[in-house]
Parts: structure tokens; C-alpha cells; sequence
């Protein structure tokens, strides 16, 4: 199809040295998903340390104040790490040159920075594991109380949104213009990889919303440690100011963590069905309508706030709207499964579950957008599973789905069948005993942040299931670990295994270290990412 | 659950969620079961069917009848959350008004008359290690008589999360915020804070009693009030 | 550098050093404020802001020798002014919802010194130095005059100068006069407001400074007007956002409480 590429070693095989100062957007995003996988890692194990405390009524294993710093850990870390670092800033930068036909990003150097300042804020979280600088304020870290002494240090919290900020409106400001400015001759709107629609689209969402978080937290930091009164009430602030602004951008967050695994599903579905993509047009449509209600919508986190009731019906129509744009995606998955030639492979399984648990993420999440139950569930256990379905489930499973995807191009090798599709069947099931029982607890009244609860018996019972689903969930993270780093030494992978008309397919495995070579791909003139011809190669 | 309660406005939200979970599974099953069977039906076949169709790459009319029929139902689903709402925010005329502060951690419970005057107060104090209440410091309301809670704090945000009747309100520093209740049963019932308020959050609790309006009108009377308020100063001076 | 021959500098080590840079200021403050190490968060900051400004003088040879221009910048200044303006919508939304909610108090918090007078004044020499970096632009890309570039950049620099130096004075009199930054949400707004935007001047003025350097020393010519373009298109967002800082800060502030 292309001629050949001068023989260039992988781009993994460098030196120490050019590793560190890289500027290469694969090297990046491998640094980048190394990064946020050990940080999925602990946060994890912290979710298992709190699954664990909730077993049982009263406190086994730890303190209320410790439980809170644990809890505010995981929720920060999985939120900010794997849910937004692992996709966007990993496979972002490995995969929009290579989708695009591009040498490598806009800014390179702008690219190595965000990835140092990503890594800097890591180090932050690091610090707050010594005993004394704990946060425990929680992810979201409403005022006042994250301005009193009990929360731990403030400044922390605040930095480490503010290195997380800086690169994420880097890598923003990098991914747009690299989309706008260096496809490859030959691809268009109208031929762009759903991933990239879905990247491109999450990161103008990044732009516009993280200096929101940041003005947030800056105005927090300023009160507490320079006397000023933006959320002190009492001089003319409003704690309330705190939230609308936290959650201008909190909320279209949730956009950015899931567009793109909505693509990576648009990407593997199609593989694996032998098909096209089903009414990509739609798709395209249903990714920037989502990109524009998410800003529309902030006030459902703050239904029993205390803000006017307009505001919160007025917010409980535009949220419910997003089923729209949404439901359209899931039928168009549909509609390509609808005649295919389906191979179960793992990327498929894992994209499948993906698809079966948004579904009830997004069912679970209709409810709390109806002003009138939420007003009963707010802040209960219910929210958390709501939001474990679409994250702990849709977005893992999404990522996990890309590793074994993608695995042969930044590896050179197949990710291991077998136990790949072991480590699915162990966390799909884990994952829904846990979550779902996690609602049905909340239904019930269960408070969230409560690291005990008044000896109610069914409530017992729920949570007795749950651990014993989060034990089940952990031994399948284990194993896919474990798949991951074995693969490394397991069998060696062709240039296209999947026989996949996208680009990105067109080069070696591993891809080389100048991707296409000198000159940009050529691409015929009705080149389509989702025209599948050939039946694969394994 | 405390279906047999007969509670407002829990009332009306279980028939919301019993509204949205028929329409969720529903919305599950047209989606899931045609999803599994396509699954199962056009797998890939070594020499039968090596590829998929490659003629449908989209097709408008569904396109189109599944973006306007969603449309439909979830208009029809805010809309109809929005009359519940309207009920839920506005307190019958005959409530009978309490005024609840949070504070880091327990609530304060004034009772007020006709003019807003303070008549009693009950103090719902933290209890580190368990969810026991004494007597005085339960949250006592009349069965079968609506409530207006007005909620603030004095620190931090908490929430008032009355469980019985399924409603929640933050309690937040320098606001007035609202919420009503009924309970139509008595017994004794949970109130819980549900906003993140630090260390003592998951103990932040209170019993709610419900008593029979003549048993109520003599608890108001009568001076259990005292010994709360002894109790709150030998606390606040610790 | 590693591989000049080939197609791209695929290493750079002044990423790297920012980065440090950028991890330790946030280690300084909190070192300072909630450490209690005064002395070790002095001598952070200060290895911080050497770190970064060695950073950036060696980032910014190694763009200007690195050949071709592809011209990617005028995008991606655009997307971050884009970013900077939700920064000040998030202090906007703070400073009306005070002057909304707390409507009747609000005339005991504004200072006698606070006059509009100051505002117009300011406003007149922000104007003229978006019209003086409007010609030093058209002077590098229509005329290719890198001389008569940096006399119209030089005077937006005085221009720009001038208005820290007015509005700092302005701050030090109304502080004295208690009006602070602690002392009310007015008091918060207002600096708050009006320091943001400074801090934006401050960046503004030494990007100028960086562009004449560029212009005096040839690296910047009609073919790479980029960061020509950049300085004068950030210049412009300054001046309008100015518009607004002022507008809400001494004219909502002060007028109709
Ligand atoms: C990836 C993350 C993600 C995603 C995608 C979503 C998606 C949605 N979320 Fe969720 N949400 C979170 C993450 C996410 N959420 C988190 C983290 C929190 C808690 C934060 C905290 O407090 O800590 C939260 C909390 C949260 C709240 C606040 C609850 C509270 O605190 O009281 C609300 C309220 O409206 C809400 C609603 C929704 C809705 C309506 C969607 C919709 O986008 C879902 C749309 C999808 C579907 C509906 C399914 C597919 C559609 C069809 C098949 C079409 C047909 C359907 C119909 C006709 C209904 N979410
Ligand atoms: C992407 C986001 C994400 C993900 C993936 C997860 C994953 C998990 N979460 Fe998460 N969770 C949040 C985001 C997420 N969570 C957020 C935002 C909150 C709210 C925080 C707040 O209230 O502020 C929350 C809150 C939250 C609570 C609520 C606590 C409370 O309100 O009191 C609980 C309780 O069960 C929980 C559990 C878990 C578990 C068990 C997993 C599991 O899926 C984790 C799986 C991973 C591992 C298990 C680690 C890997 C395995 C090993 C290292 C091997 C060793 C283990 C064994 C051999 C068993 N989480
Ligand atoms: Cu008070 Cu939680
Ligand atoms: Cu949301």
C-alpha cells in the first residue's frame, strides 16, 4: 500500500537519556499511561481498603480521618489519573499523529512540558501519603470546610489541580492545533477517526473548563492562606460561588473522561464486527452536541444546594437532554453489530461490557437528572454507583479495551488471549456485583462518605456483597496486570493483525521511531477509517 | 424499605422511581436484548461469513426515529419530575415550622411559634462511636402534620437528609435554605447529614420521634428542654 | 539536537527543566503557608523562578534556530486566550454574585478614594498602546521595517509601563485607606479583579521586551512573524479584557449602590 519506510528501530529502543528529555508524542504517551496506571493501581487499593471498612458497621481497619483521606485519594486520583491522564494524555498522544498521518504533534516541546507538569503533580499526590499532609477534604473539597483546619493541607489540593491544569490546557491548546493544522493530505472532517472526533471534541471541552476548576481552587487557596472572602459569607462571600464554578468545569468533565472511550468503541466495535462504522455522520453530530450541552448543565450537582428553584428545573431539562446525543451512540453500535462478522476477541469483549455498562450508567444517571428523585438520592450511595457504572465500569473497561487493542502497535507483540479474557470475565462480574448493590443501597438511604452506618440489616447484607464483589474485581485488575507485562515477551505481532484500513495500521509494529517516514502517507482519495475488506490475519 | 409509612413527599417519589425504573428497564431491554442476539446471530464463520455487510453504512429514518423518540421521553420524564418537584418544594399552609442548624457535629433544633419565636430547643449531639440518641435529644414532630424545616449552619455545609420522607437540603453558612415533611406513622426514624462535613460526618445523625399531636403539644409544654440546653453548655465550654 | 540529521529534534532538555521549575513553586507557597518553613520556601521560590527563566530563554533560542516555521502559533494563541478568558469569567462570577446578593450592604463597602477619574485615565493609555502594537505589526509583516517594528513595540512597552506604575499607586492609596483585600467581598473583588489583569499586563510587557530582542537581533523577520503576531494578539485580549476588569470593578462597584 505505501512504499517502504527506511528501516528505523522502534521508538522504544533509546537511551535512558532521550527518554527522559523525548519530545516524541509516542514516548510521551507511554510515559504518560505508565504514569497513570500505577497511580490506577493504588487508587484501587485504596478503593479496596475502603470497600473493606464498609463491610461492616463500625471501624475495623481504619479511622474516620484516615478513611477520608483515602477516599478523597481515590476519588481525586482515578478521576484526574486514570480517567482523564490514561486516555487523553496516553493514548492521545500516542495515537492522533499516527491517525492523522502526522510526524508528531503541534508542539512538541509544549507536549514534553505537559507530561512534566502531569508528572509534578503526581509527585504532589506522592507527598500527601506522609503522615500530617493527608487531604481529606475530598475530591470536590467544598468550602468552607476545606478552608478549616480539619481538611489537611489545603495548598496541596490547590497545586495539584493547578500542575494538573497547566497540563491539561497545554495539551489542549497542542491537540487542537495539531487537528486543525497537520493532517495528512487526504483526511478531512468528514474521514477523521471517531477517536480523534471524540479527542479533539474532550479537549475542547478541556479548554474552556479546567480554568474554571482553576479559578475555583485559586480563590480557595487565596482564603485561606491570604484572608480573602470570595466564600466566607460573612464579608460578603458565598460558599455556593465555589460550587457553581467547581462544577462549570466538574461536570463537562465527566464528557471529557467518556468521549474518549466512546471512541475507542468506534474504533474497535467496526474491527470486529468486519464492518463499517454505523451512521458515522450521526456519530460525528452526537460528539459535538455533547461537547456543547455538557456546559449547560452544572447545576444538577447541586440540586439540594440550596440554589433557586429555577435554576435546578431549568438544569434538570438541559441534563436529561443528554440522553439524546448519547442514545444516539449507543444505536449506532448497535446498528454495527447488526449484520456483521463478529469475532469475540478481547478488545471486543472488553469493548462490549464497555457498551452493556454504559448503558446503566447512563439509565442510573437519568434519575438524578429528574430534579424530583434527586432531591431523595442526592449524595447517597445510589450517585456512587451511578458513577462507578459509567467510570469504574464503562471508562475502565474502555481503557482496558485500548490496551489490547493498540498493545501489538506500541509493543510489537499480541497481548495474551487467554488471559485477557480471564481478567474480563473477573471484573465484569466483580465490577456488577459491587455497583449495583452499591445502588440498591442508596436507594435504601445509605449516605455516601460514611465510613459507618447504623447496624440496619439489609444494609449489612448489601455491603457484605459488594466487598466480597470488590475482592473479585481486584484478583481481575491483577491478572490483566499481569497479561500486560507477560505480553511483553509473548508473541511477536504483524504490522496490521487486525486488518484495519486506519491509518495508524499502515506502519510497522512497534511503530517506528518517524512514524511514516520523510513525507506524509499518501491516502487515497476515498480513504475511510471503517472500510473493513479483509478478513483478519490471525 | 418504609413503604407502609404513609410519608410526603416520600409518597410521590417512590411513584417517580418507580416511573423512571420502568422506563429504564424498558429502554434496557429494547437495547440489550437486540444487542446479545446480534452477537450471537452474526458471528464470525471461518468460510461462511468472513466479513461483514458492507452496504448499510447508515440509514436515516432509524437514525432519525431514535433521536426524536428519546427526545420524547425524556421531555415527557423532566416534565413530569417538574409537577413532583413543585410539590415538594412548597410547604402546605398549615405546616408547622421548625428552624434546624447544622454545626460541626450535630444539629440544633429551635422550636418556633406563630411569630417565629424561639419556644424550645433540642440539641442532636455527635456520638463518635455509635447511633444511640438519648430521650432529649430527639427531633420530636406530630404525626400527620406537615413540617417546614428551615435549614443553616453555623460552620461548615452539612445536609439534612430526613429518611423517612426521602428529601434532602444543604445546610449552608449564611443561607436559608427549606424543605417540608410529613409522616403520617409514629416511631422513630433516621435523619442523617449528608453533605461531607469532615471527621465526625458519618455520626452526624439525629433521631427523628413522631409522636401523636396530643403526646407532641405536652412534650412542647413541658421542660425536657432544660436539661438539653445544660447539656449543650457543659459541650460548648469543653 | 541528537538527531539534526534526521527529520525532527526529537529531545529537548529545557521541558524537562521547566517542569522542575513549575513543581517547585507550588512546593514554595506550601513550604511557606502551611509548612511554616519560611526560609525553605524563599529559597524554593527562588530556585524556582531561576529554574523557569533559564527554561524559557533556552526554549525559545532552540525555537528560533531550529529552521523552518510551520506557523502553528497564531492557532495555538488562539485556544489559550480562549482558556485565560474562563479564568477571569470565574472572578466576574464571584464579584456579581456578591454585588447581586449583598446589594444593600455594598454601598457601606466602597472606599471614598475610588473614582472613575482613574479608571478613564488608564483606560486612554491602554487604547493607545493597542493602537502602537497594531502598527509595530503592520510595520514588521507589511513593511518588513524590523527598525521601525521596535520603535512602535518600544513605546507600547513605556505605555504599558506607565499603567502598572499608575495603577500600583492607586492600589497602595485605596489600601491605606482600608480599603483591602481582606476587608469585604468588594475589597476582594476588586483586587482580585484588577491584580489578575495586571499580572496579564506584567506577562504582556515582557513578552514585548522578549520581541524586541528578537526584532533587534534579526531572529524575528517578515517570514517569522509569529511571535510578532502572538505579542500583539495577546496585547489586544489584554486591553478588552481591561474594558471589562474596569467596567465591573469601578463602574458596577461604585455606581447605582
Ligand atoms: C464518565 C462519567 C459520567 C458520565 C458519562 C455521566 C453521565 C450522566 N450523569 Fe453522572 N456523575 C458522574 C459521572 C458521570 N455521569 C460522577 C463522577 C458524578 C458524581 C460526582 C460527585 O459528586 O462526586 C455524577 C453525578 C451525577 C449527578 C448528580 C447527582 C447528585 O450529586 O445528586 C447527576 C444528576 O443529574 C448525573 C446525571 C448524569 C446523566 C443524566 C448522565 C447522562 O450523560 C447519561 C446519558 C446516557 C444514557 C441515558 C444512556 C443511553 C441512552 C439511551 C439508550 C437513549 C434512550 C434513553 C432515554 C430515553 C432515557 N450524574
Ligand atoms: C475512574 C474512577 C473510579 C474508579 C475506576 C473507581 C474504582 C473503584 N472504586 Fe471508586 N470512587 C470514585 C471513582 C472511581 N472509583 C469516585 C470519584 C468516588 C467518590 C469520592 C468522593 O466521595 O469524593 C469513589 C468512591 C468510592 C466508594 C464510596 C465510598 C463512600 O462514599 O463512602 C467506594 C466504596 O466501595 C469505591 C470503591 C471502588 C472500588 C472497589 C473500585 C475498583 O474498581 C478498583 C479496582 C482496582 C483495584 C482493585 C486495584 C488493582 C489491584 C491490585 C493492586 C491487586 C491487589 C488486589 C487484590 C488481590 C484483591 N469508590
Ligand atoms: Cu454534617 Cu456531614
Ligand atoms: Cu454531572
Amino acid at each position: 500500500m505505501r512504499e517502504a519506510i527506511p528501516a528505523e528501530k522502534p521508538y522504544f529502543l533509546a537511551s535512558l537519556r532521550e527518554w527522559i528529555f523525548t519530545t516524541d508524542h509516542k514516548k510521551i504517551g507511554i510515559m504518560y499511561f505508565v504514569t497513570s496506571y500505577i497511580f490506577f493501581l493504588v487508587a484501587g487499593l485504596f478503593g479496596l481498603v475502603i470497600r473493606a471498612e464498609q463491610t461492616q458497621p463500625g471501624f475495623q481497619f481504619v479511622s474516620p480521618e484516615f478513611y477520608n483521606y483515602l477516599l478523597t485519594g481515590h476519588g481525586a486520583v482515578m478521576l484526574l489519573w486514570w480517567a482523564i491522564a490514561a486516555h487523553i494524555g496516553g493514548f492521545g498522544n500516542f495515537l492522533l499523529p499516527l491517525m492523522i498521518g502526522a510526524r508528531d504533534v503541534a508542539f512538541p516541546r509544549l507536549n514534553a512540558f505537559s507530561f512534566w507538569s502531569f508528572f509534578g503533580a503526581s509527585l504532589l499526590v506522592l507527598l500527601t501519603l506522609i503522615p500530617g499532609n493527608h487531604i481529606k477534604m475530598m475530591w470536590t473539597g467544598y468550602p468552607p470546610y476545606s478552608a478549616t483546619g480539619d481538611a489537611g493541607p489545603t495548598a496541596l489540593y490547590v497545586f495539584i489541580i493547578h500542575l494538573i491544569g497547566i497540563s491539561s490546557i497545554a495539551g489542549a491548546v497542542n491537540f487542537i492545533t495539531t487537528y486543525i493544522k497537520m493532517r495528512a493530505p487526504g483526511i478531512g472532517f468528514w474521514n477523521t477517526n471517531m477517536f480523534v472526533h471524540c479527542l479533539i471534541g474532550a479537549n475542547v471541552i478541556q479548554l474552556i473548563g479546567v480554568p474554571s476548576l482553576a479559578g475555583a481552587v485559586t480563590m480557595l487557596l487565596l482564603d485561606k492562606y491570604l484572608g480573602t472572602n470570595f466564600y466566607n459569607p460573612a464579608k460578603g462571600g458565598d460558599p455556593l460561588l465555589y460550587q457553581n464554578v467547581f462544577w462549570f468545569y466538574s461536570h463537562p468533565v465527566v464528557y471529557v473522561q467518556v468521549l474518549p472511550i466512546f471512541g475507542f468503541f468506534s474504533e474497535i466495535l467496526p474491527t470486529f464486527a468486519r464492518r463499517p462504522l454505523f451512521g458515522y455522520t450521526s456519530m460525528v453530530f452526537a460528539v459535538w452536541g455533547i461537547v456543547f450541552l455538557s456546559f449547560e448543565v452544572w447545576i444538577h450537582h447541586m440540586f439540594v444546594s440550596g440554589v433557586p428553584d429555577w435554576a435546578r428545573v431549568i438544569m434538570s431539562y438541559t441534563t436529561i437532554l443528554i440522553a439524546v446525543p448519547t442514545g444516539v451512540k449507543i444505536f449506532n453500535w448497535l446498528g454495527t453489530l447488526h449484520g456483521g462478522a463478529i469475532i469475540l476477541r478481547t478488545p471486543m469483549l472488553y469493548a462490549l461490557g464497555g457498551i452493556f455498562m454504559f448503558l446503566i450508567g447512563g439509565l442510573t444517571g437519568i434519575p438524578n437528572a429528574m430534579v424530583a428523585i434527586d432531591l431523595g438520592i442526592s449524595d447517597s450511595l445510589f450517585i456512587v454507583g451511578h458513577f462507578h457504572y459509567v467510570l469504574a465500569m464503562a471508562v475502565t473497561l474502555g481503557i482496558l479495551a485500548a490496551i489490547t487493542f493498540w498493545y501489538p502497535k506500541a509493543t510489537g507483540r499480541m497481548f495474551p488471549e487467554g488471559l485477557g479474557k480471564l481478567s474480563f470475565w473477573l471484573i465484569f462480574a466483580g465490577a456488577n456485583l459491587l455497583f449495583f448493590f452499591q445502588m440498591v443501597v442508596g436507594m435504601l438511604g445509605n449516605p455516601r462518605r460514611y465510613p459507618d452506618y447504623p447496624a440496619i440489616p439489609e444494609w449489612i447484607m448489601l455491603h457484605q456483597i459488594q466487598t466480597v464483589g470488590g475482592v473479585i474485581l481486584g484478583i481481575g485488575v491483577l491478572v490483566f496486570t499481569i497479561a500486560m507485562i507477560k505480553g511483553l515477551k509473548g508473541e511477536k505481532a504483524p504490522a496490521n493483525p487486525w486488518q484495519s484500513p486506519s491509518l495508524e495500521w499502515r506502519i510497522d509494529s512497534p511503530a517506528p521511531a518517524n512514524n511514516f517516514g520523510d513525507k506524509p502517507p499518501k491516502v487515497e482519495p476515498d480513504y475511510h477509517p471503517y472500510k473493513y475488506g479483509a478478513p483478519p490475519a490471525f | 424499605m418504609e413503604q407502609q409509612v404513609f410519608a410526603l413527599p416520600a409518597a410521590w417519589w417512590f411513584d417517580a422511581v418507580k416511573v423512571w425504573l420502568t422506563v429504564a428497564v424498558v429502554i434496557y431491554a429494547v437495547t440489550a436484548i437486540p444487542g446479545i442476539l446480534f452477537i450471537m446471530k452474526y458471528r464470525y464463520k471461518p468460510g461462511e461469513r468472513e466479513i461483514g455487510d458492507h452496504e448499510r453504512e447508515g440509514h436515516w429514518g432509524l437514525e432519525a426515529a431514535w433521536t426524536i423518540i428519546p427526545t420524547i421521553i425524556v421531555l415527557f420524564l423532566a416534565t413530569y419530575s417538574f409537577t413532583v418537584f413543585k410539590l415538594q418544594r412548597t410547604p402546605p399552609k398549615d405546616a408547622m415550622t421548625i428552624k434546624v442548624y447544622g454545626f460541626m457535629w450535630g444539629f440544633q433544633t429551635d422550636y418556633l411559634d406563630e411569630n417565629g419565636k424561639v419556644i424550645k430547643t433540642v440539641y442532636s449531639f455527635y456520638k463518635p462511636d455509635n447511633y444511640n440518641a438519648a430521650e432529649n435529644e430527639k427531633i420530636v414532630v406530630p404525626a400527620g402534620k406537615p413540617v417546614k424545616a428551615l435549614l443553616t449552619s453555623k460552620d461548615v455545609i452539612h445536609s439534612f437528609y430526613v429518611m423517612p420522607a426521602r428529601i434532602t437540603e444543604d445546610m449552608v453558612p449564611g443561607r436559608i435554605t427549606h424543605l417540608w415533611f410529613q409522616i403520617n406513622k409514629p416511631g422513630e426514624y433516621w435523619i442523617f447529614c449528608r453533605e461531607f462535613c469532615g471527621t465526625g460526618h458519618s455520626h452526624m445523625f439525629a433521631k427523628l420521634k413522631v409522636v401523636p399531636q396530643e403526646e407532641f403539644t405536652a412534650w412542647l409544654r413541658g421542660d425536657s428542654n432544660g436539661l438539653a440546653r445544660k447539656k449543650a453548655e457543659t459541650k460548648e465550654s469543653l | 539536537m541528537a538527531h539534526e540529521v534526521a527529520h525532527h529534534e526529537e529531545v529537548s532538555v529545557w521541558p524537562v527543566i521547566a517542569g522542575i521549575g513549575t513543581f517547585l513553586a507550588p512546593l514554595a507557597f506550601t513550604a511557606y503557608f502551611a509548612w511554616n518553613a519560611q526560609m525553605a520556601g524563599l529559597v524554593l521560590g527562588g530556585v524556582s523562578l531561576v529554574l523557569l527563566l533559564i527554561s524559557a530563554a533556552g526554549w525559545a533560542n532552540e525555537h528560533f534556530t531550529a529552521g523552518k516555521e510551520e506557523g502553528f502559533g497564531w492557532v495555538g494563541i488562539f485556544a489559550f486566550i480562549l482558556s485565560e478568558i474562563v479564568i477571569f469569567g470565574t472572578l466576574f462570577a464571584g464579584f456579581w454574585m456578591a454585588r447581586t446578593t449583598h446589594a444593600n450592604e455594598w454601598a457601606s463597602w466602597v472606599p471614598e478614594g475610588i473614582n472613575l477619574g482613574m479608571a478613564g485615565i488608564l483606560t486612554l493609555i491602554l487604547w493607545a498602546s493597542s493602537f502602537t502594537i497594531w502598527k509595530a505589526e503592520v510595520a514588521l509583516e507589511e513593511e518588513g521595517n524590523n527598525g521601525k517594528a521596535m520603535t512602535w513595540t518600544f513605546i507600547t512597552l513605556i505605555l504599558g509601563g506607565l499603567f502598572v506604575v499608575l495603577h500600583v499607586s492607586e492600589w497602595i492609596h485605596l489600601w491605606n485607606e482600608g480599603f483591602t483585600l481582606m476587608a469585604n467581598m468588594y475589597g476582594t473583588g476588586f483586587y482580585a479583579l484588577t491584580g489578575l489583569h495586571t499580572s496579564h499586563v506584567l506577562v504582556g510587557l515582557l513578552a514585548q521586551l522578549y520581541a524586541i530582542w528578537l526584532l533587534a537581533s534579526g531572529k524575528m523577520t517578515k517570514d517569522k512573524p509569529t511571535m510578532m503576531k502572538a505579542v500583539s494578539a495577546y496585547w489586544h485580549f489584554v486591553d478588552v479584557m481591561w474594558m471589562l476588569v474596569a467596567g465591573t470593578a469601578y463602574v458596577v462597584g461604585t455606581l447605582g449602590v
